[in-house]
């Protein structure tokens, strides 16, 4: 069978790496396609994708998809991520306001027109401009790029991952597939998917979610019918099931600076998406920490590790208050993914030594819950927003897996309590978020039992034929209009302003040079115009000023001598240049 | 009137036994042609030294440059034709066919999406056009020429080899008409695709006629439902045992009643042996608190295509109470096996199995038929289409249960007797014998193939026409295919146990509620 596994970018590869390794050692033939380009990933993910296709040399290979621009591409980009803000105003995701912005910003503006409605319409408005958004998705024809790149890779299967971000282009390929009547397959990537991205815009044959809670979300919320939701447990995390800590308690305390008697606190950061600067609420974790009653707490060992996508802000960590806040670490530095040996080896072992796991919302929490840690939480103002407004915080707090707090005050108890009583169990969580078919039954088997399962499928087709498509595509002609006009001018627009303004400050520079070199010639007398006014007397020459003053100013030194004799050195040999 | 009767092997011509007898009984002569030597034999060499108008001779095989297409021709169109949405619910026999599907046929099909709607059947359309196309074997054509039948009978012309397509397409090119015996009651179904319109398709029932008409698209004037004729010998037979001396023969009490259990062929019958079900099946039965059920005596009666399942004698426990008779398991095909057999499910009070011929044998007798649907059988049970004649609850007789309690409480019925065999007696009605009861399928299936041999029109092949494009068609399609094959390095599907093996684990998986 021949899979053409579409992915946005190659940080996609290491959710399915499990399955995709499977799928070669049963003899399938994988095309992983990824949108984006492995140039644009970090460099441990780019080894680590050369290593999954070198491994499965025979079997798989990893292409570039190519571009899709067409006519309709922009115009389809701004409904989807229209119908995905309206589904951020209404219920249950109305307290979801960062989901919101995040779909607001990708509107142009003439189409935010929703923040202009009174809140009590905004509700049945935003319902109704989905499902405006719905029929004019079943309309808009599918891209001929996806159906070329379809052509060209010839698969029995498509599997999307994932598909559901804010105005994806990803619909095309199940458009796409849909028009050519291939088996699609919609991977759902990770447990919040479903509840803070956007909507499933078109309907795969398949989606693949973890346990009972996705694919309720998938039926409730993206409105799949259930004879089509397969429920697989989470792939992701198999291999930590079987995984042993590869150094003791001592060394790896040692290796970290850190003593081994004290109990170890384990923070795991958030995306950026979540907390942008989370530094500062890890201060005023770790201030409460150390001001603890518990002696045990006070002295705790805490290691930070920083989240592995978020490059962006990762010099927070760098802040110098963290190590006047007694044995802090942040390990590893830089925050690296665990996709090679060394850097799963050090995130296993960070979460197997730990007592307990603190953090504000994310997915680590989940791998400690595999290893029976126990996670906690604080709602603090700050912070609160990437935990109550995100559905998917609900369910880390399902059978009492997360420690919710909501003081610092309460959050200290449970945590005294986690590391001086008994730890309690995690398993019931895990095997209803992450092997719903029993813990001993890992998700990767059914995973490729199912796509296997896919290859005679009797895919439906597009329930609009392409020909009412086409008739009925000028009636999107308008938005289509603004968006040009609003969109790809307006960037344009600010690509041309933006090179106006640096070939202008150039100008600017060089005019403002080649003005004050005139006038210096002039004042010395060198040029014909500064003769005849200094000889009739308009203009006084000058002495020329000092050169070394200016290049004090601009490198002031402790020591001025040799400075001043370096820099008029410096100036000198300047001039001469 | 001479009537040739062409025969995949001979174990095929069983079921067409009582209308070889009634030909021959009319005086025709009979020439019974064998694609294939051996497969039970013996009956036709004993018909053919004691009648003088029979004779048994084997058929040539195709060997020119056009077999390994046609064979390819005869999968892709198969396969096309299992894609119909009328499949859907059958995955087994899409994906049985799709392992025997070119690469090249493969690719095309996905690549100008010819799996749905008009394109699928346009596609059959071509395919069939360029198949009749394709000029009949000269040895084939030789061998008729030689024989000069008047009627060419073939059966069962659907299956996995193609000899009997290339008789069809000789007789068409002499101008011999063709009638086309189906042999069983799954073949319409399961088999493949009917092609190259004989001039008479003789059926068993009007389920079966219907089946010609939409799934293979024939003529509804060409299709006549004759009767099941493999099952007249059942409406005249008579127990050659009582009831005592049958049951002293098996070491059974006879104060205790009998449940016969009837094995299938069933598909993947190395996968999935019919043994360990036996077995469950007999524990259950003995921890049933009703004695009736619990201490009755039980007589397994295995597949003759699967005997050596029950070879091993501890397979059932040393049961005291449960023999498998006969051994070894035999075909009926001989006066005193034939009434073995009659006098097992004579003597029963109930009968079950999970989907076998026999069950309509049973029918007919009028023995009430048992089964439970297992999941683990269910590409042989509720994912055929066969199976569903004989479950229909308003049409069908068979009990069926879709848990051992439900199974427990129909056998408690039976042996009750409180069950009526008016159901049973209306599927025969309906299923075996749909003129008459008492008018044999046999002599109407004689009358068919002499009506159709006076016939003076025989329909031709269509492709004769633009014959020239369409051989060169082929001829390039083949060339291409051959390179396809040579450049794929890895397999495009499963086989078919890997995919009984995903069926079963996907099954088997139960969700854990927390």
């Amino acid at each position: 069978m021949k899979i053409l596994f579409v992915m946005r970018n190659a940080h996609y590869l290491r959710n399915y790496e499990s399955v995709l390794n499977g799928l070669c050692r049963r003899h399938h033939r994988v095309v992983v396609g990824l949108e984006f380009d492995t140039e644009t990933v970090p460099a441990e993910l780019r080894r680590f994708a050369t290593k999954l296709a070198r491994r499965n040399q025979s079997y798989m290979e990893i292409v570039s998809l190519p571009e899709r621009r067409s006519f309709w591409s922009g115009t389809a980009r701004q409904l989807r991520a229209l119908r995905d803000y309206c589904r951020y105003l209404q219920p249950p995701h109305q307290e979801s306001r960062r989901c919101a912005e995040r779909a607001k910003s990708v509107l142009i503006w003439p189409l935010r027109f929703m923040t202009l409605i009174p809140r009590r319409l905004r509700g049945t408005t935003a319902r109704l401009v989905g499902k405006l958004t719905a029929w004019a998705e079943q309309v808009l024809p599918a891209s001929r790029g996806a159906k070329e790149a379809l052509r060209l890779h010839d698969p029995d299967v498509v599997l999307v991952t994932p598909l559901i971000d804010i105005g994806s282009d990803q619909v095309d390929y199940v458009k796409a597939c849909q028009a050519m009547r291939i088996p699609c397959g919609h991977c759902v990537a990770s447990w919040d998917n479903l509840t803070n991205k956007g909507l499933i815009k078109a309907l795969p044959d398949r989606v693949f979610v973890w346990n009972g809670a996705q694919e309720r979300e998938a039926v409730e919320l993206h409105g799949i019918p259930p004879e089509r939701v397969r429920v697989t447990g989470a792939q992701i995390f198999d291999q930590w099931f079987d995984y042993k800590p590869r150094r003791s308690r001592e060394v790896f305390c040692q290796q970290l600076g850190l003593d081994p008697a004290r109990p170890i606190l384990l923070y795991t950061a958030s995306s950026v998406f979540i907390c942008r600067r989370e530094i500062d609420f890890v201060l005023r974790w770790l201030a409460a920490l150390r001001a603890s009653a518990d002696g045990q707490l006070r002295d705790a060992n805490v290691i930070i590790r920083p989240h592995p996508k978020a490059a962006k802000t990762i010099d927070q960590w760098n802040d110098q208050r963290l190590g006047e806040l007694g044995p802090v670490v942040v390990f590893p530095r830089r925050g690296h993914m665990p996709v090679s040996a060394r850097t799963r080896d050090d995130y296993f072992d960070s979460l197997f030594h730990c007592a307990a796991v603190v953090g504000i919302n994310t997915s680590a929490m989940l791998e400690a819950g595999i290893l029976g840690r126990r996670c906690f939480t604080i709602l603090l103002d700050g912070v609160r927003e990437g935990q109550q407004g995100m559905v998917h915080f609900q369910h880390l707090t399902r059978d009492g897996f997360l420690g919710v707090a909501n003081s610092l005050e309460e959050h200290l108890r449970q945590l005294s309590q986690e590391i001086e009583g008994d730890p309690s169990s995690t398993a019931d969580f895990v095997r209803t978020f992450l092997r719903p078919y029993g813990l001993d039954q890992a998700g990767t088997p059914i995973f490729i039992a199912q796509i296997e399962d896919m290859e005679e499928l009797a895919v439906e087709g597009r329930t609009v034929p392409a020909w009412l498509g086409w008739m009925l595509c000028p009636l999107l002609l308008p938005i289509m209009l603004l968006n040009a006009l609003f969109d790809d001018l307006g960037r344009r627009g600010r690509q041309a302003v933006r090179l106006a303004r640096r070939v202008a400050s150039k100008s600017h520079k060089h005019g403002v040079r080649a003005v004050r070199r005139i006038w210096r010639l002039m004042r010395q007398g060198r040029s014909a115009l500064g003769y005849v006014l200094r000889s009739i007397g308009l203009l006084s020459p000058v002495a020329q000023a000092p050169q070394q003053s200016s290049l004090q100013v601009e490198s002031p030194s402790v020591d001025p001598a040799p400075v001043e004799t370096t820099s008029v050195a410096e100036a000198k040999r300047r001039q001469v240049a | 009137m001479r009537i040739y009767i062409s025969l995949q092997n001979a174990w095929y011509g069983k079921n067409l036994e009582p209308v070889i007898l009634s030909l021959l009984h009319r005086g025709h002569e009979v020439i019974v042609g064998l694609c294939e030597q051996g497969h039970e034999q013996d009956w036709l060499d004993k018909l053919e030294s004691s009648a003088r108008n029979a004779m048994v001779t084997s058929v040539p095989d195709r060997r020119d440059r056009w077999t390994r297409a046609v064979e390819q021709l005869r999968h892709v169109i198969d396969y096309l034709h299992f894609l119909g949405p009328a499949f859907d619910s059958v995955p087994y026999s899409r994906l049985r066919r799709r392992g025997e599907v070119p690469e090249l046929a493969c690719r095309l099909i996905r690549r100008h999406q010819l799996r749905y709607g008009w394109r699928r059947r346009a596609a059959i359309w071509w395919l069939k056009w360029v198949d009749e196309s394709v000029p009949p074997d000269a040895g084939v054509v030789d061998h008729f020429r030689e024989h000069r039948p008047d009627v060419l009978v073939v059966c069962p012309l659907l299956g996995p080899e193609i000899g009997q397509y290339e008789h069809v397409r000789a007789a068409k090119y002499l101008g011999i008409p063709t009638v086309y015996a189906v042999h069983s009651w799954d073949n319409l179904s399961s088999k493949g695709l009917v092609r190259m319109k004989p001039e008479c398709i003789a059926v068993w029932n009007e389920i079966q006629k219907r089946e010609a008409v939409e799934l293979h698209h024939q003529p509804k004037g060409r299709i006549v439902a004759t009767g099941a004729y493999p099952f007249d010998a059942w409406f005249e037979t008579k127990p050659s045992l009582n009831r005592t001396d049958f049951l002293k023969i098996l070491g059974l009490p006879e104060d205790r009643p009998l449940i016969l259990y009837l094995c299938s062929a069933l598909y993947f019958a190395k996968s999935q042996p019919e043994g360990d079900f036996v077995r469950d099946w007999l524990v259950r039965l003995r921890a049933c608190d009703d004695l009736r059920i619990s201490e009755a005596g039980v007589m397994i009666r295995p597949h003759p295509k699967r005997a050596g399942e029950f070879a091993d004698r501890n397979l059932l426990g040393n049961d005291p109470l449960a023999v498998v008779w006969p051994s070894r398991g035999e075909m009926p095909n001989s006066a005193k096996r034939h009434g073995a057999f009659f006098d097992s499910l004579y003597h029963a009070d109930a009968v079950v199995g999970l989907n076998t011929s026999a069950m309509i044998e049973a029918a007919i007798v009028g023995r009430p038929v048992h089964t439970i649907l297992e999941t683990r059988y269910d590409v042989s049970q509720q994912s055929t289409f066969h199976f569903s004649y004989l479950s229909d609850p308003k049409e069908g007789f068979l009990r069926v249960a879709t848990s051992w309690e439900m199974h427990l409480a129909q056998l408690r019925e039976t042996l009750s007797g409180s069950e009526s065999a008016t159901q049973a007696a209306q599927f025969v009605d309906a299923f075996v014998r749909p003129h008459c009861r008492e008018r044999k399928a046999s002599v109407l299936m004689s009358d068919e193939i002499e009506r159709t041999a006076r016939r003076a029109r025989v329909l031709g092949l269509s492709g004769a026409l633009l014959r020239r494009f369409t051989l060169s068609w082929l001829e390039r399609m083949q060339s291409r295919a051959v390179a396809a094959d040579a450049e794929v390095r890895w397999k495009r599907c499963q086989t078919l146990e890997q995919w009984q093996e995903r069926r079963q684990f996907l099954d088997s998986l139960e969700r854990v509620a927390v």
